[in-house]
């Protein structure tokens, strides 16, 4: 059955990232690239608007079952824009690019029919995700080779726990720069300890302190460089927790706040940030109070909350690999990414 | 530490000038060892000190005082956010060893209303230098309030169902800046996003006076740093020896464990 065949590669990407065997964003980012490859090379579509259809079902199978990793529904938008674009640009409707009067003037009852089919289509998509492919392998150099134009020498800058961009970032900037870091432990895997010892052998003065020791150092800090897990439409971020302690702390001291997100990471989706069921993802417990504790464990309940919602005032920049952007820009590069058709598709 | 020093010049200032200086030294001695006794090994020489410092009193009076206030603020239906009660030990001490002395710790405020039929839960908020919060947690189980325990990074989640908020301070600086255990500022930060209604730190008025004269607004000027020796390992054997592995094989990597931090007055309520 058709239908089976197709979602069963999704299946095995879910129930992966589900037992933790494809854990970072960039991992996701390429097993959702050679997915989405063997889709469009192997499976059987007669045009734009079957294959469309079929991606549609994947997205929406990702989706509900595991509703809050976007890194790989966000590629898959990406494809649908990309395939729209093609048709597009193959129909020769609007052969020379839309012009300001045609936008402004297009009738809104226009359905795009993308049901014709183009023999050329297939190479096109493919030459697409291959070019695509490079740009995700060399986004993380890219938005490294942007770290010297942020990072002046003798500044101290903090960071929260371990992200390898940021890890990369900061290595570059070391080469030709001297600074200090400050790396928060980020409770309650600490893996600030592991990005701590990582910089500190490449030679960078590190320091590791305590989550709650952040407030009380944040009168020295230059910059804060942070990764994030998503970025939601209105510029907030959807990243680890206690890291919007890290940044109402800065905009308490004015220290500005740069993230560095990949493309992949932007998702057309808001947060009601008043409604915490949003972040209902939670870790075990065992982390933050071992099983060893004994009969007391019977009586308290414990949280253990994998994400924290930062609102897009206290970002001050995004750093991606083409750029640096307002968290107001946003808005701007999603309509470039993805189009708006494709925005819910749940 | 600067009430101590305060202390020992006043005492070798007091001394007679007629006696000799051996005899002198040994009075000084004395008296600090007294004062070592009395003032900070309190649990164990309670009587003395009653006899010896009215002024100890006093400051059980105003403790009981704080404990009714407190309690009085404690309505039904709240949730409350607890951190840092560092001096929490003695008054447990305490509490232990005469019971009818119970209302003295600030502990005793939040069971002061649940014995006066207040029905509230109460989340503990616990950091990793020391993971104090642990104790005060079986405290309040034992006294059969309803308890969740978070860690720092979950402040922000659950902040959003707590109704009030309750710091232990450890003093009141001359312009309102409040010097609290390392955390405290970040929890007043974090509660002053509009949601929560309340903000209440309470002063710790056992050991030390809760006002000093001196001004402070920056928590990296004056500080204390915590033993290494008191730093609570990570409980993953694993991730343990990441950190002093590193530690020992490059000069380039240090921690850095404060004790206090300042809270400047626009973030406390009461």
């Amino acid at each position: 059955m058709p239908q089976n065949a197709n979602l069963s590669d999704v299946i095995t990407l879910i129930s992966d990232i589900k037992h933790g065997k494809v854990f970072s964003s960039y991992e996701i980012a390429l097993r959702t690239e050679n997915l989405l490859e063997k889709v469009i090379s192997e499976e059987k579509w007669a045009n734009a608007k079957e294959l469309m259809q079929q991606i549609k079902g994947k997205i929406q199978q990702v989706t509900q079952s595991l509703p809050l990793e976007t890194t790989a529904t966000n590629i898959m938008r990406h494809i649908l824009k990309v395939i729209r674009e093609e048709c597009d640009q193959v129909s020769k409707k609007k052969g020379e690019g839309q012009s300001l009067h045609q936008l402004v003037t297009a009738d809104q009852s226009e359905e795009r029919d993308y049901s014709e089919s183009h023999g050329d289509l297939k190479n096109c998509l493919l030459d697409h995700l291959t070019e695509y492919k490079v740009e995700l392998e060399t986004s993380t150099e890219n938005i490294a080779a942007q770290a010297l134009e942020h990072i002046h020498t003798k500044e101290i800058i903090l960071t929260v726990g371990k992200s390898n961009t940021v890890e990369k970032f900061l290595k570059h900037a070391a080469g030709q720069r001297s600074f200090q870091v400050i790396v928060v432990e980020a409770g309650p895997l600490y893996h600030g300890h592991k990005m701590a010892a990582s910089l500190a052998l490449s030679g960078i003065q590190t320091t590791v302190i305590p989550d709650s020791g952040v407030f009380a150092m944040m009168s020295r800090v230059n910059k804060v460089i942070i990764g994030t897990h998503s970025v939601m439409a209105d510029g907030g971020l959807r990243a680890a927790s206690g890291v919007h302690g890290v940044a109402l702390a800065a905009k308490h001291y004015s220290v500005p706040v740069m993230v560095l997100a990949h493309m992949y990471k932007l998702t057309p989706s808001y947060v009601c940030s008043h409604e915490k069921d949003t972040f209902k993802m939670c870790a075990s417990p065992a982390n933050i109070i071992p099983y060893s504790t004994g009969p007391l464990l019977n009586k308290i309940n414990v949280y253990n909350p994998i994400f924290d919602y930062v609102p897009p005032e206290l970002v001050t920049l995004f750093i991606s690999h083409q750029g640096g952007n307002a968290p107001s820009y946003v808005y701007r590069l999603l309509s470039e990414l993805y189009h708006p058709d494709d925005y819910e598709l749940y | 530490m600067r009430n101590a020093i305060r202390v020992v010049k006043l005492i070798i200032s007091n001394v007679n000038p007629e006696i000799t200086e051996d005899q002198a030294r040994k009075d000084v001695l004395a008296r600090i060892d007294f004062f070592v006794k009395t003032r900070i090994e309190l649990a164990s020489n309670w009587l003395l000190l009653i006899c010896k410092w009215g002024a100890f009193l006093k400051y059980l009076l105003k403790g009981k005082e704080v404990v009714r206030y407190v309690s009085s603020k404690i309505q039904n239906g709240d949730v409350i956010l607890v951190y840092g009660w560092f001096l929490f030990f003695i008054a447990v001490l305490l509490r232990r060893l005469f019971s009818f002395l119970s209302s003295t710790s600030v502990l005793s405020s939040l069971k002061h209303s649940s014995a006066q039929g207040k029905k509230f839960r109460v989340v503990v908020v616990d950091s990793r230098p020391r993971l104090e919060g642990k104790t005060l947690l079986k405290e309040l189980k034992n006294s059969g309030l309803d308890c969740t325990y978070i860690l720092l990074n979950a402040v922000s989640y659950l902040l959003r169902e707590v109704t009030k908020v309750l710091l232990g301070a450890h003093t009141f600086f001359a312009n309102g800046h409040m010097l609290a255990r390392v955390g405290s500022a970040m929890i007043s930060l974090l509660a002053k996003v509009p949601l929560t209604f309340f903000s209440v730190s309470l002063p710790e008025s056992l050991t030390l006076p809760a006002q000093s004269s001196r001004v402070q607004i920056d928590s990296l000027v004056y500080n204390e740093l915590i033993n290494e020796d008191c730093v609570v390992p990570i409980s993953d054997p694993a991730r343990r020896e990441q950190l002093s592995e590193a530690l020992k094989s490059t000069k380039k990597l240090h921690t850095l464990h404060l004790l206090y931090d300042v809270t400047p007055p626009e973030l406390i309520d009461v």
